[in-house]
């Protein structure tokens, strides 16, 4: 085989005759021919009936062939071959042979209920519904036990119960058949588009065809007499038959025949090389499902095409497996809604793996860039609030020399003008001298505590353990301080970050926490500092506060790790790591 | 000479107002924020009102807003606004409507006790004054042509009119003649392309103006 580099060929399947379905086949038509020939050969009959019987059975027997052939796992086919079935077997009424009339009595209007089944299923084969199924079921007792009266009836000369059962029967069938038909609208109506148009034509066709069929079967028992018999018959037939071939075509054409489709795929698969956005709409084509998505195994999770993590699945999402031996390398999500027939689902994903395969270095090139971007992202928000940080903390610092000591220089410079001016009154220059002094020891006293929210001359002086401790003792709850290796100074940025760490921690308990107690813990081991503050208050602390998303910014700058979390048995743990290289 | 005073620092309310007593002036209100100084400024009708720029509520330009309110309520009141930071664009809005009788200066001034007697004195006599500090930063600013073209004593003597000096104050503090200081002004006029003005506040106005003018 001559495999093109870039493409991928596949081979489907040859579509052979499934020897089953020849068999099945044979037997119907055997079936079929030996009731006609009891049929033509009872005395009475005409070739009418002959021919209604053939020409009903046929049609629906050979329309379900075809469509179990097309559709294998579809019930639809198998229940047009019941159905042709059913009514070959009802045109043995009137047969010389009592078992075989008393069959055909019985099974008269097993056709009708058979067909509504057929209608309900419609097009995924299946019974949507707890009340389509319950429907349904109405259909066979109606068809089935409502019947029997008439075959007790029939020999035994009571004329009147027998047309009494004839009009529960009918009473029954036409309520059934309302009820079904209301059904069908209300589905119709909610369903997708594909499912609308697949439904489509049955949605009212169905209904009026079953009603015309029924009504049939009740002139043919009211109207005996020639040619209303053969007319009613007629009627029936020509009713019905125009179902199967509507049921075909809606099976085979649009969105529910596949298998052409997957040829399809194939061929675009092998015409060239099929890039990783083309492969998804390749593969939605095939099922006919706009909404598909191709999703690539990627770690423990999943990725789109463009590389973005993805949560499988959802309401009304289906999902299958694409794998190459046992390996799952992706998904295909579709509209299960949409896509009736999982098999064809499954087809489609077998004939995808190896093209699948293909785009995995693709998607996963686009994740890691996407992994990349979004880092990127991540750092610039992070410098731009360390910016906007240190634009806050200059901004504070302005306002208060500005507003503090400022004002207080130009009150004790007014002070010393006083006193200058003032001479000649010892008592009052002396008493004026000492509060000037003691104004000049408050404004000191202030500008240090600036001075110590900027940086704190303990560490600036004394580094990380002395700075923690002399914070942890102004602090007006029990705190320990437990230092373990810190035997050398560490780079500046390191020991305030650190030193920030604890203050922001320990500022954060004391607001927030409702602590009793306090465990700082800060150690060196080679060059990792790490830094624990751990309080057992009560938890849940504010992660996008600003203190702490500025802590996070800082430790991440200097390329460490920091957590913020709640402790086993309550309480809050800060967690930050700094590499200290130095 | 009666003043109001406002200022919300109550350590330097209550040593400008004992002061300002001291020296003989009389303080009919020493406020702590901008509601009551245009209550009281409106009430006890005083010839000079001394405001700090930044007050409560809002800490941003209380008295400045409340100067010029009532500034335009009363155009003969003069006021000193008093600023912690230079602020070019403060003090152009502060002689916008007109600078006669409109000081402003920062605050630290206050202590120079002479000095800023001379200037409540000044703007209560319809002059002006701006602290040289707001105009050295004006001037640094304006460091184009044609101001480069200006001699070293031009520059001088521009700065000094910015400050709302008149020629003869001009002549005291430069030492020399005012028929020298005439010289020098109408020569700077001419290179800035101002016209000639005599009285001292409007030439104040005309030339802030223009040293805010890029």
């Amino acid at each position: 085989m001559d495999v093109r580099p870039g493409s991928v060929r596949l081979q489907l399947p040859a579509r052979s005759v499934d020897p089953t379905r020849i068999v099945v086949g044979t037997l119907c038509a055997l079936l079929v021919l030996i009731v006609a020939a009891l049929v033509a050969a009872t005395p009475g009959t005409g070739p009418t009936e002959v021919w209604v019987m053939v020409l009903a059975a046929g049609v629906f027997v050979g329309a379900g062939l075809v469509a179990w052939a097309r559709r294998p796992h579809n019930r639809c086919g198998l229940l047009m071959i019941g159905t042709g079935l059913a009514f070959a077997v009802a045109g043995l009424q009137g047969v010389p042979v009592a078992a075989l009339d008393t069959l055909g009595l019985l099974v008269e209007t097993v056709p009708l209920a058979l067909t509504l089944h057929l209608l309900m299923a419609y097009p995924s084969g299946r019974l949507g519904s707890s009340s389509a199924r319950a429907v349904v079921a109405a259909g066979y007792v109606v068809a089935v036990v409502l019947q029997l009266p008439r075959i007790l009836f029939a020999g035994g000369g009571s004329p009147l119960l027998e047309s009494a059962s004839t009009v529960l029967q009918a009473v029954a069938g036409v309520s059934v058949l309302v009820a079904a038909t209301v059904l069908l609208q209300r589905r119709a109506r909610a369903a997708p588009p594909a499912v609308r148009r697949a439904i489509g034509p049955l949605r009212w066709y169905g209904p009026v065809a079953l009603a015309v069929a029924a009504a049939g079967a009740v002139a043919a028992d009211v109207l005996t007499r020639d040619p209303w018999p053969v007319v009613a018959a007629w009627l029936q037939v020509a009713a019905l038959a125009g179902l199967p071939l509507a049921f075909l075509a809606g099976l085979t054409r649009g969105s529910f025949d596949r298998a052409g489709e997957v040829r399809e795929l194939l061929a675009g698969l092998d015409r060239g090389p099929v890039d990783v956005d083309e492969l998804e709409r390749l593969l939605g084509d095939a099922l006919g499902d706009e909404t598909l998505r191709v999703l690539y195994a990627r770690g423990p999770g999943h990725v789109d095409r463009a590389g973005s993590p993805v949560a499988p699945g959802g309401a009304g999402r289906g999902l299958a497996a694409v794998s190459i031996g046992d390996d799952a390398i992706g998904l295909l999500e579709y509209d299960s809604t949409l896509v009736a027939d999982t098999e064809l689902v499954d087809e489609v994903a077998r004939v995808a793996a190896l093209a699948f395969e293909r785009f995995r270095m693709t998607v996963e090139l686009r994740a890691r860039t996407a992994e990349l971007e979004e880092a990127a992202r991540a750092v610039r928000g992070a410098q731009r609030r360390i910016v906007r940080a240190a634009d806050d903390e200059r901004r504070r610092i302005a306002r208060d020399l500005h507003d503090g000591a400022q004002q207080r220089i130009v009150a004790l410079g007014l002070q010393a003008q006083q006193i200058a001016r003032r001479p000649g009154d010892p008592a009052a220059v002396s008493h004026q001298a000492l509060e000037l002094s003691a104004g000049l020891e408050s404004l000191l006293d202030e500008l240090r505590a600036l001075v110590h929210g900027v940086m704190p001359a303990a560490l600036v002086d004394r580094g990380l353990e002395a700075a923690a401790r002399a914070l942890a003792a102004r602090i007006p709850m029990p705190v320990s301080v437990t230092a373990r290796g810190l035997d050398r100074r560490l780079p500046d940025e390191v020991e305030s970050t650190g030193y920030f760490v604890v203050s922001e921690s320990l500022a954060n308990t004391v607001k927030h926490a409702r602590a009793a107690r306090c465990d700082v813990t800060i150690s060196l081991t080679r060059d990792l500092l790490d830094v624990e503050v751990r309080d057992d208050g009560i938890g849940g602390a504010d992660r996008d506060g600003s203190g702490l998303r500025g802590l996070a910014d800082r430790v991440g700058a200097l390329g460490g790790r920091f957590s913020v979390g709640d402790a086993e048995g309550g309480g809050t743990v800060v967690l930050a790591e700094v590499p200290c290289a130095s | 000479m009666r003043v109001v005073i406002a200022e919300d620092e109550a350590l330097l309310r209550q040593g400008l107002a004992r002061l300002l007593a001291d020296e003989g002036l009389e303080v009919l209100a020493a406020v702590a924020d901008e509601r009551a100084l245009l209550e009281r400024a409106r009430s006890l009708v005083p010839d000079l009102v001394i405001t700090d720029i930044r007050m409560p509520p809002t800490q941003t330009d209380e008295g400045m807003r409340a100067a010029l309110t009532l500034r335009r309520e009363r155009p003969d009141l003069a006021v000193i606004v008093l600023s912690q930071f230079v602020d070019a664009a403060g003090a152009l809005q502060l002689v916008a409507d007109g600078a006669d009788g409109v000081g402003y200066l920062l605050k630290q001034r206050v202590m120079n006790v002479d000095r800023f007697l001379e200037a409540c004195r000044l703007v209560v006599a319809r002059g002006s004054i701006i602290d040289p500090e707001v105009v050295a930063v004006m001037m640094q600013r304006r460091g184009d042509d044609p101001i480069a073209r200006l001699t070293p004593r031009q520059l001088e003597v521009l700065a000094l009119m910015a400050e709302g000096l008149g020629n003869a104050a001009i002549a005291r503090r430069l030492f020399v003649t005012e028929k020298a200081v005439a010289r020098h002004i109408n020569a700077i006029l001419q290179q800035l392309d101002l016209p000639p003005e005599s009285d001292d506040h409007r030439r104040v106005r005309a030339v802030l103006t223009y040293l805010d003018r890029r």
